[in-house]
């Protein structure tokens, strides 16, 4: 099936869209017509058409020969591009596989994540992970689906990769404001991430083999061609060379990850289809004989599609999603094992009528069982650790969304609403504090402490606890200006009823999700968005720039100094405030020629303020807005991509970024003969500039393809962070040491098909 | 030993992943006010025959300033308890101050100090904390998690059940201080008893990374702490050594102790004023 596909009939100016399913419907006077057909990847096409009645019509598009030599950003030179003149959608980004090979990655490893941060309004939070801030915002308001399904913790080797097999990905589309109302759960974005359908026409595999992973991936029609499938896995071999290693304790341990993805499809006759996948990965570490620790995600999702009639297109999508951690603490002390997971059960019921050309209703309804289990201690051996689960949490989300897309011409609008709701359940035992409060300021000592537990609530299992509902309001709208150009306009409105509880500079795979509960409340968040979006010289031109503001509520922090691991009562370490963001984002693309690629300038304030629990709180930084910990000023990516003949492409990419916000401390002094240095107010001070280029010259010929790429080029020190510590010949003196991850990193990548 | 919090060490064993190269680099920060720092408080000793008391005064300085921590001399310094009992520090050494007497355990106990016409105040209430059943050495193999080849200092103790526990344990080997700055001193120089509840617990080396010669007298001090005075020092050992520069470490704030400024709250201290039962052990490696 081919998405997004447009389909126009010219005579009558009509012009409609095949769904993420490939689905579509056309209203036709009776009489013979034109269809033309444009798609991402295929060869546009043309077909006659004569109608009587209703008629269900398959179009078959013909992929475009997509040799590796095409691997360029110029491969979609015909498509549509990323932002839809056309269409109300605004605030989207889309990349595609290609796009993701292509753009240069430390070594080598093409990453979907690490790819987003080039365009406007994503950043990374720091060159080690794959966190990424949205429009200012924090790494947990990101709602990342992978076929639909959640992925609670999207991170390899404690954040450095993303669980994305890129040669397992289909596509990777973000939605950084009008969010449409199907999607809810997080304030800032949605990532949705489809797995690659295998080809139903042939059976072909692949590999890659790099310097820290290979890859390989098999695909071909189901018996009967009534359907395809793919299996794709990658393995990281770090740890064989661990086992060369002379050190014995060196090689005792243990690193490495894989992935496996796997996806079928089948054809339920005409207009039906059957698609079943799963992404099931994994990270172990064993430190020598002291520590260690295994995470991973399960994830799996059954869809069934189907027409009905042919207005109507039918969606049932079930998914799983399952996170978990364990770590065995073995060294000196009695030993532990400590183990976590999250596990949701989603449905998802989605309706699209195609009332004519002109009008689309999109409904649907959607639940989700959460059961997170924050943490099991158990000893190891004969430790006397006494086995001690903390309370489980329950929950379950849930969501009803109707929109309305219309089009008049030259106007086009898409409203609609999600009504969602979180209930907090039972089994468990709520604490109730002195004067209901959780957590206080002693204003004395100018410090939060634990509110004092008067008694407690039981409730039983199942039984509501808290539950929570809203009415999110989702509208955009577009108005063209001529052929291909349009100026979009929208608000969203969002709700996020589970939070990631971690106070660090950028999340870990031991973080856990703490739902809302009787003292946790939701975290809101409204957005508006206005844009101008075009294209230019015969579409080979496109420009977008959008401009937003956001409103943030009752945002969730935690208290300096917080006790968040192992912790059952988070509502003492929390406080909540407000946020606000405003931001200027402009992109353009160059789609075709021998150089290609794209600039993404991005010019953004986010901030926060917590004004105090009451009176005598000052609050932080005195109750006054600072900057959120993503904050960029200013953020320049620069891709380029120049196909220096048939057989090399060079592509590069130049990245120019304001230092984020840090806080410096203010001065020294001795407790117990350790030098401890003082700070002020938050974030008021900025890490140097961010700048670097990365290089990759790649070589195809005959089906197999040898990439080079050199990372951070011009050796660039860029700060990670800038701490303080004692001079070590000097123990009183302190000294300000700047970390960089990264120097220049060669890479060297060979893939064949076969 | 203590298990709570012990996520970071995760990120810390692993923070070679993370931490990439380092430089020391220049950077001109504007100066804070002068604050006063506290550091000791009173101690009861579980079979000891020494009543000092001692509290040691100090302030802040500038960041790169090279002397050592400035003395706070002249204070006035005075702890009392419920029962209407003051006793007056006397100043020994520049910024030492010291009493004798025996605090009681459960006892809450009054810290007040007036200098440069400011007057501070905190209090804390005497813990009670376990003996320390042996003190002996273990011999370690190099490892990559605590270093060298050597001898270790491990002790026994049995955590009293029914109650919360907090402890911190303070090493000296020939008179001197084990502590050195390290982020991970929050995951064994200090600890609490959260899932090890009356439990026994054997051959818990508290400086696992301070290796013992032969020859050499080691004492062990089993000191109580309150769930407040465990979390300041939690905070304040996380920050302290190479304990912002990782990815993994949380965002650096003042670590806020229990002395307030009365005269001018804004201009508060920094420290803290610690009331606690203390166990002591030594022993000496066989040459």
């Amino acid at each position: 099936m081919v998405r997004l596909a447009v389909i126009t009939v010219d005579s009558l100016g009509i012009r409609v869209e095949s769904n993420q399913d490939g689905f579509y419907a056309l209203v036709l006077p009776a009489g013979a017509h034109e269809l033309r057909v444009r798609a991402v990847g295929y060869t546009p096409l043309t077909t006659p058409i004569r109608i009587g009645e209703a008629t269900t019509l398959d179009l078959l598009l013909t992929p475009k020969p997509l040799e590796l030599e095409e691997v360029t950003v110029a491969g979609r030179a015909e498509n549509t591009p990323d932002i839809d003149p056309a269409s109300p959608e605004m605030s989207v980004t889309r990349l595609d596989l290609e796009t993701i090979k292509v753009t240069p990655v430390v070594l080598g490893e093409a990453d979907p994540i690490r790819s987003l941060t080039l365009l406007p309004g994503v950043s990374a939070v720091s060159d080690f992970s794959t966190g990424i801030s949205v429009r200012g915002g924090g790494t947990d308001q990101n709602l990342i689906l992978l076929d639909e399904s959640t992925i609670y913790n999207p991170a390899h080797v404690f954040g450095f990769f993303s669980v994305f097999n890129a040669e397992a990905i289909d596509h990777v589309e973000l939605y950084k404001g009008a969010i449409p109302a199907r999607y809810g759960g997080r304030l800032s974005s949605v990532l949705d991430i489809r797995q690659r359908e295998g080809n139903a026409s042939e059976f072909e595999g692949s590999g890659t083999i790099g310097l820290l992973a290979s890859r390989a991936t098999f695909e071909g029609p189901l018996p009967g061609k009534v359907g395809s499938f793919l299996v794709a896995g990658r393995r990281t071999y770090a740890d064989l060379f661990l086992k060369l290693s002379s050190d014995p304790d060196l090689n005792k341990s243990v690193a490495y990850f894989y992935d496996l993805n796997a996806k079928t499809n089948v054809r339920l006759g005409q207009t039906g289809a059957l698609m079943l996948s799963g992404y099931f990965g994994r990270d172990r570490f064993k430190i020598a004989d002291r520590f260690s620790a295994s995470w991973g995600n399960e994830a799996a999702t059954l869809r069934w599609n189907q027409g009905v009639g042919n207005r109507l297109f039918s969606k049932v999508t079930l998914t799983y999603s399952d996170y978990d951690y364990g770590i065995g603490f073995l060294g000196s002390g009695p030993a532990i094992d400590w183990s976590s997971r999250i596990r949701n059960l989603d449905v998802n019921v989605d309706q699209t009528f195609y009332l004519d050309n002109r009008n689309t209703i999109e409904a649907g309804l959607q639940a989700t069982d959460l059961d997170l289990r924050p943490a099991s201690i158990r000893p190891i051996g004969d430790s006397p650790v006494v086995p001690t689960d903390l309370q489980p949490r329950f929950g379950l989300a849930t969501a009803a969304h109707l929109s309305h897309e219309v089009d008049f011409g030259p106007v086009s609008l898409r409203y609609g609403v999600r009504l969602s709701g979180f209930r907090r359940r039972g089994a468990a035992t709520v604490a109730r504090y002195a004067d209901d409060a959780p957590i206080v300021y002693n204003a004395t000592l100018g410090r939060y402490e634990r509110g004092v537990v008067v008694d407690s609530v039981r409730y039983g299992p199942g039984e509501t606890i808290v539950s929570y509902q809203a009415l999110e309001p989702r509208v955009s709208a577009r108005l063209s200006l001529g052929e291909s150009k349009s100026l979009k306009a929208s608000f969203s409105r969002t709700r996020q009823y589970l939070q990631l509880v971690s106070n660090t500079n950028s999340p870990t795979p031991v973080d856990i999700w703490e739902p809302v509960g009787t003292y946790l409340t939701p975290q809101r968040a409204d957005q508006v968005a206005v844009g101008y979006a075009g294209t230019f010289g015969r579409d080979r031109y496109e420009i977008t720039v959008e401009a937003y503001y956001k409103r943030l509520r009752d945002v969730a922090d935690f208290i300096d100094g917080a006790d968040l691991a192992l912790n059952d009562r988070l509502e003492t370490e929390t406080v909540q405030g407000t946020g606000r963001g405003v931001g200027l984002e402009l992109y353009l693309r160059k789609r075709s020629g021998r150089l290609s690629g794209w600039v993404s300038y991005t010019l953004s304030r986010a901030e926060q303020r917590f004004t105090g629990l009451d009176d005598a709180d000052p609050g932080i930084n005195g109750g006054a807005y600072y900057p959120a910990p993503y904050d960029r000023t200013h953020d320049l990516s620069v891709v380029a991509v120049y196909r220096k003949s048939p057989t090399w492409t060079i592509g590069s990419t130049f990245l120019l970024a304001s230092g984020l916000p840090t806080t410096y401390p203010e001065s020294r002094y001795d407790y117990g003969g350790l030098l401890i240095v003082e700070y002020g107010d938050r974030n008021t001070s900025r890490l140097p500039l961010y700048h670097r280029l990365d290089v990759t010259a790649t070589r195809t010929w005959g089906g197999k393809q040898l990439q080079f790429g050199l990372y951070n080029l011009y050796n660039r020190f860029n700060a990670q962070s800038i701490a303080f510590r004692s001079v070590e010949s000097q123990p009183t003196a302190a000294e300000a040491v700047q970390t960089s991850i990264f120097g220049i990193v060669p890479s060297v990548s060979f893939s064949f098909r076969f | 030993m203590t298990i709570r919090a012990r996520a970071p060490i995760f990120a810390a064993g692993l923070a070679l992943l993370g931490s990439g190269c380092e430089r020391v680099v220049d950077l001109d920060l504007e100066p804070g006010p002068v604050r006063l720092v506290i550091e000791g408080g009173v101690r009861r000793p579980i079979g000891g025959t020494d009543s000092t008391q001692t509290i040691r005064l100090t302030t802040t300085d500038q960041l790169t300033s090279d002397r050592p921590p400035p003395p706070v001399r002249g204070a006035l310094v005075e702890v009392s308890d419920e029962q209407g009992h003051t006793w007056r520090f006397a100043e020994g050494e520049p910024g030492i101050y010291r009493a004798a007497f025996w605090p009681v355990v459960g006892e809450r106990y009054l810290l007040r100090i007036e200098v440069d016409g400011e007057r501070y105040e905190g209090s804390d209430v005497v813990g009670a904390v376990p003996p320390i059943d042996s003190l002996y050495f273990e011999f370690e193999e190099s490892n990559i998690a605590v270093g060298d080849e050597g001898f270790r200092a491990a002790i026994d103790y049995t955590d009293p059940a029914g109650v919360e526990n907090y402890y911190l344990w303070e090493q000296l080997i020939d008179g001197e201080s084990s502590l050195t700055p390290d982020p991970g001193n929050r995951f064994r120089v200090i600890g609490d008893d959260s899932f090890i509840d009356g439990a026994r617990i054997t051959a818990y080396q508290p400086y696992d990374e301070a290796i013992v010669e032969p020859g050499q007298t080691v004492v062990v001090r089993q000191v109580a702490l309150s769930e407040r005075s465990y979390r300041w020092l939690f905070a304040l050992f996380e920050q302290s050594g190479d304990g912002q520069g990782s990815i993994f470490s949380v965002p650096p704030a003042s670590v806020r102790g229990n002395v307030a400024n009365l005269t001018n709250p804004e201009h508060y201290p920094l420290g803290y004023f610690l009331a606690a039962q203390v166990a002591e052990a030594s022993a000496t490696l066989a040459p």
